[in-house]
């Protein structure tokens, strides 16, 4: 089958590979009929993320059609179409019981590099490096899918392919992002990043009760669309001082809570830039948190900083000062996508949501490469592509 | 007083459980390195700091930075290199006696797991390498288990010690050779949040103290036996199954990549 394999920074190809096959009770087969590129795979594509190998298929994010279910899996049956969360959870350990299902201890099948990097290890991912379990990704036309009675949810008929594609990560990581937020009626929140997680972020806001969103980003498409599509004022962090201009929009109090749906590849202006850049590429700080020291910075006091974007080491001049004194809240997580994925799939079941409108780019899988690449430097207003075997 | 290290992994007493010899691996206070050891390193790092010699930046720092660290070493009897390794020439203990405990939490009540742990036939089901159990008549199992090398190894091994939900001891039977000795304890974990499991194990490293070392480097360590083990263990009593990511398909691997993980 052909899949798309991660081959080296910057490059990725898609080859002939041989099909997955059942290796556990409680797994299933998946057809893949459409997947997207996740900000996070540029995480990989771009290098930061450690313990990818040559040939590692990547992709997390998918919706398909059963094929194959293991004796373990009674809720699903071949031919079953579903969309399937990114993270892979047991259902079954303290964690998942607790409805933390990307901390589940029982998904990652070899956890000790992630238990000596962060202390304990989260869930396994598709397609997410060596780190998170060293699964096959589902930009491929076919994919292995653990605890399968878990993950997936059938789809309705009237909840087509490319409205159900983005409940297996962007949906439910912008609704977590604003769910951590703990939002009050009348709230202002302010979302950095408007990329796929950061406008469905700004949707989920609203949903739950922000009177007010403002979003940051720099690509004019992205901005149009958060404005236009998503209900969001919007700043364009290039023009304009990020943090003065919400302190202004807000009358002198700052958001009451602050998104940060970008991660550790965030793009500084000034100063701190030429610092952080240095100081990743000797290795001296893995992870570059603009966005976290002005999320930190610009929030209002006693607010909550909510993190969904990924970070993996560490970072370098973090603002606790601001932090500790403000009294702020600080919230971050891994898709909780168990947690949240069966009312966003009612949602879009009753058009409350439509999260088809971030797709751009319509393009085949073999054409991968030139997807990723892309996506990456988000040329020809590139926002989401979908990619379909 | 707080916890010494001595404390976090020791032989667990109660109920008729032997005291163990004083402990092969840790020394107190941290301390690992040997008294006269300690001499010759403080004054060998001495020696390097106070040295003349060539007065090249390089090579003056790497002298400082060099000797001061066998200073220190020697001063405080303590190093890190030992720790990583896992050696101590401070304590005279039995030489090549290497004591394992690790702890894990499941899921599960405590009589449950106590009873899936003590039929012993399930035991290649979680611990690795563990090819078959024969359960024989007195309490006494023959172990067949794929060694390093691997070459299979068996013993048989005797219960000394149990109590249905608490603890099960075991002995391998004199003559064994592979000789050890281990326990396994669950006591309740709290907050509701099901068992803490206790596995520890004292045992016989052919080769001394360079043979608990050189096992270690070589990748065949118990340690890592152990704590596979009993997350398998955990894996299989909580989700009921043991997660796995091989084999799986992938794309062309570089040469080392295929050398390295042939099952990838």
């Amino acid at each position: 089958m052909k899949a798309i394999c991660w081959t080296g920074i910057n490059d990725v190809r898609v080859e002939n590979v041989p099909e997955p096959k059942l290796l556990n009770p409680r797994d299933a087969i998946v057809r893949v009929k459409a997947a997207s590129i996740c900000g996070s795979d540029l995480h990989l594509y771009d290098g930061y993320v450690p313990a990818m190998e040559k040939g590692d298929i990547i992709g997390h994010e998918f919706m398909g059609e059963v094929v194959e279910v293991g004796p373990g899996v009674k809720n699903l049956r071949p031919g079953d179409r579903v969309v399937v969360p990114s993270v892979i959870s047991c259902g079954d350990c303290d964690y998942c019981r607790r409805r933390l299902f990307s901390l589940c201890d029982n998904s990652n099948p070899s956890p000790t590099l992630a238990e000596k990097l962060w202390g304990q290890s989260p869930c396994g991912i598709f397609g997410y490096s060596h780190l998170l379990g060293g699964y096959a990704g589902a930009h491929a036309e076919y994919v292995r899918v653990p605890f399968a009675d878990v993950g997936p949810r059938k789809l309705p008929d009237s909840v087509s392919d490319e409205k159900a594609l983005f409940l297996s990560d962007a949906v439910p990581t912008g609704f977590m992002a604003a769910d951590m937020c703990r939002l009050e009626r009348g709230d202002t929140v302010a979302v950095w990043g408007c990329g796929a997680v950061g406008l469905f972020a700004i949707r989920s806001a609203y949903l739950l009760g922000a009177e007010r969103v403002i979003a940051i980003d720099r690509f004019p498409e992205r901005l149009a669309l958060a404005r236009d599509r998503f209900g969001a004022q919007v700043l364009d962090y290039t023009q304009i001082d990020v943090v003065e201009a919400l302190r202004e929009l807000t009358a002198g109090r700052g958001p009451d809570a602050c998104i940060d749906a970008v991660g550790l590849e965030a793009h500084g202006m000034g100063v701190e830039h030429p610092y952080d850049r240095t100081k990743q590429a000797l290795r001296l700080e893995t992870d570059r948190p603009y966005v976290l020291r002005e999320a930190i910075q610009a929030c209002g006091k006693g607010g909550v900083v909510s993190i969904v974007g990924v970070y993996g080491g560490l970072v370098d001049k973090f603002p606790m000062g601001a932090a500790m004194n403000k009294g702020l809240t600080l919230r971050m997580s891994q898709l909780q996508a168990h947690r949240y994925l069966d009312s966003l799939l009612a949602y879009v079941e009753r058009g409350e949501l439509d999260p088809s409108v971030v797709i751009t780019h319509r393009m085949p899988l073999t054409e991968g490469k030139r997807a990723y690449k892309m996506f990456k430097h988000k040329t020809d207003g590139c926002v989401r592509v979908m990619l379909t075997a | 007083m707080s916890i010494a290290e001595s404390e976090l992994i020791s032989w667990p007493e109660g109920a008729g459980l032997k005291p163990p010899p004083p402990s092969a691996h840790w020394g107190s206070r941290g301390v690992n390195v040997g008294p006269l050891e300690r001499v010759v390193s403080a004054a060998a790092g001495l020696g390097l700091i106070a040295l003349g010699g060539p007065r090249r930046r390089p090579v003056k720092l790497a002298r400082v930075v060099v000797g001061g660290a066998l200073l220190r070493r020697g001063l405080a009897g303590k190093s890190r290199l030992y720790t990583m390794l896992g050696l101590n020439t401070a304590v005279r203990g039995p030489a090549g006696v290497a004591l394992l405990q690790q702890r894990v939490t499941i899921l599960g009540d405590r009589t449950s797991l106590y009873r899936f742990w003590r039929d012993f036939r399930n035991a290649p089901r979680f611990m690795s390498h563990v090819e078959s159990v024969e359960v024989l008549d007195g309490g006494r199992s023959r172990w067949r288990m794929r060694g390093p090398t691997g070459k299979p190894i068996e013993w048989v091994a005797s219960m000394t010690e149990e109590r249905e939900g608490d603890y099960l001891a075991w002995s391998t039977l004199p003559g064994a050779s592979h000789p050890h000795e281990g326990v396994v304890r669950f006591a309740d974990a709290p907050g509701g949040r099901g068992t803490e499991v206790e596995f520890t194990m004292r045992y016989r490293v052919p080769g001394g103290q360079l043979g608990v070392v050189l096992a270690r480097l070589s990748g065949l360590d118990p340690k890592l036996w152990v704590s596979e083990s009993l997350r398998h263990f955990k894996r299989l009593m909580e989700s009921g199954e043991i997660a796995t990511a091989t084999p799986q398909p992938s794309g062309h691997r570089s040469r080392l990549g295929r050398r390295l993980s042939p099952n990838r």
